[in-house]
């Protein structure tokens, strides 16, 4: 660039040079990602549509996998209860971290730091190592069963604590409930303290303020932890697997299943885009009700 | 107020006690703890399920095998995800917004669809799969990731600062290697600890492309669900533990020592 009026030419030069890094930056990402997650995604589409059997997958179009998955009792039983478990946890969390949130945002807690990092850290502990780690609290002779008995709480060990949908909701439980409140904490602390001296000093009541104020305004971090927390364990298979027992059996189970034992492809690709479906459907819908600037 | 203020400290801790904390401490404790079974009674303070875990070559080969698809995968998704973030944040153009969604769609999607979608594709291109497959999908995650967390930093500066420099008479490439690398070199290194993090704990998507590799999260899984050998994963568990809250705290540090302030993850 020369001085103060570049000329035609530089200008040109330099815009030419923007496109060209432009173009040296954008194309490498999304070239492997169109390589590695758009291309695998739609083979994972179109093979639903497959003639599919046993180890056979053949390119035939038919709707026979959705067919199956619609008219199998079992298939429909872990549908409705991936959405039990995960629409209750869901619920369980969204009560057990507002008081959290509230009290992290609004409090003025002396380790308010230090209490958002003992939330944060675990989040990268290897999970398998997590979900151990409960199974060793849980089980029928686990250490909170021991532990009950001795101080003669029960008087013979509780059997829902492991292999049952109490015990998938607890590990869940565990592992979401850092990002229900740091969503909710960042909504409720942006909520401005002059708004809330202004209602107080009109004559609003404390329960006013938490109904009328705290409440709507906290909203935003529902959606985003929504979004980061239901979706997710939408597609869970890994803590069922190994604490939910038989009837905390869910959709990622039977679709896990279809690919490593059953070797039915086809049917575990469309039970795997019904699941994608659901899924894109209802981050569609929360960015329509809230709005993409409240999610970011 | 002060004892509404008092109670919700309290359950604040409580919770975060009982729910995020008492199974890993539980884990920590029963790994020193002289019995084969997992439970009470206390049995007496030992280190021979250390000593075990130091005599599984099954086991020092899995986390070897971890360790170095984590590190290969941490190189290419920094370099991927950094020029990913200079097209999010560092130029003005139409489908700038479009661009960034492309890039940050894999968040959305499970890693069990992730899983069986690469495996039907890579069974479909008839690439056989190995530690190249788990590397090559390690990176389809860990690329929004470091994307994400840099595009962050990235929106933060001046831009005025590079086109000063280009005006000085830098070439675009000593523009991004004196200027721009330097002020995004914190939140490049967290962004390489939380993928290299994210690499090596991976489970799910592994799980499907791994063929007859076997990763650290892999024979954790197998170990769980057909092994005796609980407390030998007990301690191996808790030294990971410790070394991953270690990583963690160090990402966290170089992070808010860049300025990249209260966004969180």
């Amino acid at each position: 660039m020369t001085g103060a009026e570049p000329s035609r030419r530089a200008r040109w030069r330099y815009l030419l040079g923007q496109y060209a890094g432009l173009l040296v930056n954008l194309t490498p990402p999304l070239l492997y990602l169109l390589a590695l997650f758009y291309a695998p995604m739609s083979i994972l589409l179109v093979m639903s549509f497959w003639k599919s059997g046993y180890m056979t997958l053949e390119p035939a179009f038919t709707l026979e996998n959705y067919i199956t998955f619609f008219t199998t009792p079992v298939y429909l039983k872990a549908l409705a209860n991936t959405f039990v478990i995960a629409t209750g946890t869901m619920l369980a969390l969204v009560v057990l971290a507002f008081p959290m949130a509230y009290y992290l945002a609004r409090m003025h807690p002396r380790h308010e730091r230090l209490i958002i990092y003992l939330l944060i850290i675990p989040v990268e502990i290897n999970f398998l190592i997590r979900i151990f780690a409960w199974k060793i609290a849980l089980g029928r002779s686990g250490i909170i069963n021991r532990a009950l008995l001795s101080l003669g709480l029960i008087h013979e060990p509780l059997k829902f604590l492991l292999y049952s949908k109490f015990a998938v909701a607890l590990v869940l439980v565990h592992e979401w409930l850092p990002y229900v409140v740091i969503p909710l904490y960042l909504a409720l602390k942006g909520i401005a303290p002059e708004v809330i001296a202004a209602a107080r000093s009109l004559g609003a009541t404390r329960w006013d303020v938490f109904r009328h104020i705290i409440l709507p305004l906290s909203v935003p971090g529902l959606f985003a932890s929504f979004v980061l927390v239901y979706i997710p364990m939408l597609g869970e298979f890994a803590v069922p697997a190994l604490v939910g027992g038989p009837s905390g059996y869910m959709l990622g189970n039977v679709i896990e299943n279809q690919f490593l034992s059953a070797g039915n492809w086809g049917l575990g690709s469309a039970i795997g885009f019904i699941l994608l479906t659901v899924t894109l459907a209802l981050v569609a819908l929360v960015v329509k009700v809230a709005g993409v600037e409240n999610l970011l | 107020m002060r004892r509404i203020r008092f109670a919700l400290a309290f359950y604040t801790y409580a919770v975060i006690g009982l729910l995020i904390y008492l199974p890993i401490v539980i884990l920590i404790v029963f790994s020193f703890n002289d019995s084969r079974v997992l439970s009470l009674p206390w049995k007496g303070f030992t280190l021979r399920w250390y000593a075990a875990a130091l005599q599984r070559p099954d086991l020092h080969k899995a986390i070897w095998t971890s360790l170095w698809i984590a590190a290969v995968v941490t190189v290419i998704s920094l370099v991927l995800g950094v020029l990913a973030a200079n097209a999010m944040a560092r130029y003005r153009y139409r489908g700038r917004l479009l661009f960034t969604g492309y890039v940050a769609l894999p968040f959305v999607v499970p890693w069990l669809l992730l899983g069986i979608a690469l495996l039907l594709y890579f069974h479909r291109l008839g690439v056989p799969l190995s530690a190249w497959t788990i590397i090559l999908s390690h990176v389809t995650f860990d690329v929004p990731l470091v994307a994400v967390l840099v595009a962050a930093r990235m929106h933060q500066f001046d831009p005025w600062l590079e086109a000063a420099a280009r005006d000085l008479g830098c070439t675009p490439w000593q523009a991004f290697r004196y200027v721009t690398l330097p002020i995004i070199a914190p939140a490049v290194i967290a962004a390489g600890i939380f993928a290299f993090n994210w690499s090596f704990d991976a489970f799910v998507v592994t799980h499907f492309v791994s063929g007859t590799q076997v990763t650290f999260p892999l024979w954790v899984w197998s170990a769980l669900r057909y092994s005796k050998n609980l407390p030998v994963i007990n301690a191996v568990s808790s030294v990971i533990v410790v070394v991953e809250m270690g990583l963690v705290l160090l990402a966290e540090v170089l992070r808010r020592r860049g300025g990249a302030g209260d966004s969180w993850l």
